[in-house]
């Protein structure tokens, strides 16, 4: 008979977790307290948020510790914060160091509790749990992370091949402008090889109607001028946000992650991570999360709130009039908010942090190429889209100028395929790959002549001069004071 | 072929369910880990400056040198302490 050695106690689950749950902590108090303050905040956002996120991360940082697996480096970006940070002078101190109140810009102050303030600084150090004091308008601005270069150049002029509008109405190509966009089309988009050579061969006997609107999704509540009376009612808006709800549950979650950090019997979590969760609560709570961003958050879920493709109804088995929609406004990515809070020392302390509501930002399809004459490697790419799945977007809505190639290219694969009698793509994937060919055809290009044509680029985005003028190619009208081109 | 957080801490037997939550926990922790072993080795200002995880570690491979090696450290790392932790208990 052979004996059995005494075998290997296998842990438990609780035990497990208390143990790598220590692991982190353990590590985590060793950093030193900005550092700290920052990870946390990175760590619990997206930990208790969006664990995706953070899986996402193990998984990229294994492509680089697995021996077998070698890959190429992401594009790294960089975020630099200016020196002018300066809210601590809008905090107005009594002379024991207590904050008093918050000095508007008016001059006027709103004056705090000083109780409340001295007895939250009190509870502060008692529980050694930081304090929030409240959030405010940060007066931080994040510049251009992706300032143009001489690959991604600003234009002074507009292209000399750019069509007029008569050019383009005889081209059968209508513009509705957006408020603060003017976009205008090169002639190459005409030419053979190009999308719309097909509706310059039918010399305006096809039209198609490009309409521009000033928000970062398409809804008619963008579109009450008057110039949109004859396009309006082709969009179907999503059904209506509960901002209400969404705001109420985004407080309920969050209060449910802060009793299970204060269940938890590792108490350093709950000092750690107390503070920037109760900041999202306060967010939420005092409008900081405004109902705007909240519809934002919700629109930007619906990838085909950006751009639109109307085919109206057949004549004779054919489209002859087709409308493209675009979005071409951008979501404010720079807003950040200050935070003052006591630490669980009692100090009083000030952290500039993104603005809040981008909790759900896996979901969103923030438009992140900023650069004129972009690359295919400026985009972010959906792996988790397939050819076998025709509703997924491998690019999607990454900037207005990509928005009308995608809607640009159904016109190409559907509308004009039909009028030629060829066999309709409506796949969503093929459409969106078929953008992307026409933005790495037009940087081939580009970079193949040295960076003297620009040509493949043909949409020409431009905004009023008084606003600080400029032109630029695909660039998404961030700061609403150039020319784009796409 | 992804990474197996129970695999590579050696943790066996727990099936279905169990095993998924374990496991998804497991990768949350380790990635916080790397994230704070990654944030020891980057200037306290450049930290600060980062707006998401994904940056901070994009940043990373910009600035330390021999990631994959350090972060083949950092994971031995993990796993020697969480040893060490789990005798604790």
């Amino acid at each position: 008979m052979k004996e059995i050695g005494p075998q290997p106690e296998i842990p438990s689950i609780n035990k497990i977790n208390a143990a790598v749950d220590l692991t982190v902590s353990d590590k985590f108090k060793k950093l030193i307290p900005e550092k700290g303050r920052k990870i946390s905040k990175l760590v619990w956002q997206r930990s208790l948020l969006s664990a995706s996120a953070l899986a996402l991360i193990l998984s990229s940082g294994c492509a680089n510790i697995n021996p077998f697996r070698e890959e190429p480096s992401p594009t790294s970006i960089s975020m630099p914060v200016p020196e002018d940070h300066s809210l601590q002078n809008d905090i107005v101190l009594n002379s024991e160091g207590l904050p008093i109140g918050h000095l508007l810009t008016n001059g006027t102050m709103t004056p705090f509790n000083i109780a409340d303030v001295s007895k939250m600084k009190e509870t502060a150090i008692d529980s050694e749990t930081p304090q929030l004091l409240g959030i405010f308008p940060s007066k931080v601005r994040y510049p251009d992370s992706n300032p143009p270069d001489p690959e991604h150049q600003i234009l002074s002029n507009l292209p000399e091949d750019a069509l007029s509008t008569e050019q383009l109405a005889s081209n059968g190509v209508t513009i509705i402008q957006a408020d603060n966009t003017n976009l205008s089309i090169r002639k190459q988009a005409f030419e053979e090889g190009g999308p719309f050579a097909e509706l310059a061969n039918q010399h305006g006997k096809e039209k198609l109607t490009i309409v521009l609107v000033d928000a970062p999704f398409l809804s008619k509540s963008f579109m009450k001028d008057k110039k949109y009376d004859g396009v309006r009612d082709m969009l179907t808006d999503p059904p209506a946000i509960d901002v209400a709800k969404y705001r109420a549950d985004a407080i309920k979650r969050l209060q449910n992650q802060l009793e299970e950090l204060r269940n938890n019997p590792n108490k350093e979590l709950l000092k750690e991570y107390s503070e920037s969760i109760n900041a999202s609560i306060y967010a939420y709570e005092n409008g900081i999360v405004t109902d705007e961003r909240i519809s934002e958050i919700e629109m930007s879920k619906y990838p085909e709130a950006a751009g639109l493709f109307y085919a109206g109804v057949s004549k004779k088995g054919k489209y002859l009039d087709r409308t493209i929609f675009a979005a071409v406004g951008q979501q404010d990515l720079n807003a950040t908010v200050e935070e003052v809070y006591f630490d669980s020392n009692g100090k009083l302390t000030f952290y500039n942090a993104p603005r809040d509501g981008y909790d759900d930002q896996d979901d969103i399809q923030t438009r992140v190429s900023r650069e004129s004459c972009p690359n295919p490697s400026d985009f972010t790419l959906n792996t988790d889209a397939s050819v076998s799945n025709p509703k997924s977007y491998p690019y999607a809505a990454q900037s207005p100028g990509f928005v009308l190639r995608h809607e640009v290219t159904h016109d190409e694969d559907v509308a004009q395929a039909i009028n030629l009698g060829k066999k309709p793509d409506y796949s969503e994937y093929d459409t969106d790959m078929g953008a992307m060919q026409g933005i790495s055809d037009a940087w081939n290009n580009w970079k193949d002549s040295n960076f003297t044509d620009n040509s493949g680029y043909y949409f020409v985005f431009s905004l009023p001069k008084e606003q600080g003028g400029g032109y630029i190619l695909t660039k998404v009208p961030e700061n609403k004071s150039a020319l784009i081109f796409g | 072929m992804g990474f197996d957080p129970l695999v590579f801490l050696g943790i066996k037997n727990l099936k279905g369910k169990e095993m998924q939550e374990v496991s998804n926990n497991l990768r949350n922790k380790i990635s916080q880990y790397i994230l704070i072993r990654i944030s020891e080795q980057l200037p306290t200002e450049d930290v600060k400056r980062t707006k998401t995880p994904e940056k901070l570690f994009s940043l990373a491979q910009e600035r330390i040198p021999d990631l994959s090696q350090k972060m083949k450290l950092f994971l031995t790392d993990f796993r020697t302490e969480f040893d060490n932790n789990i005798k604790k208990h």
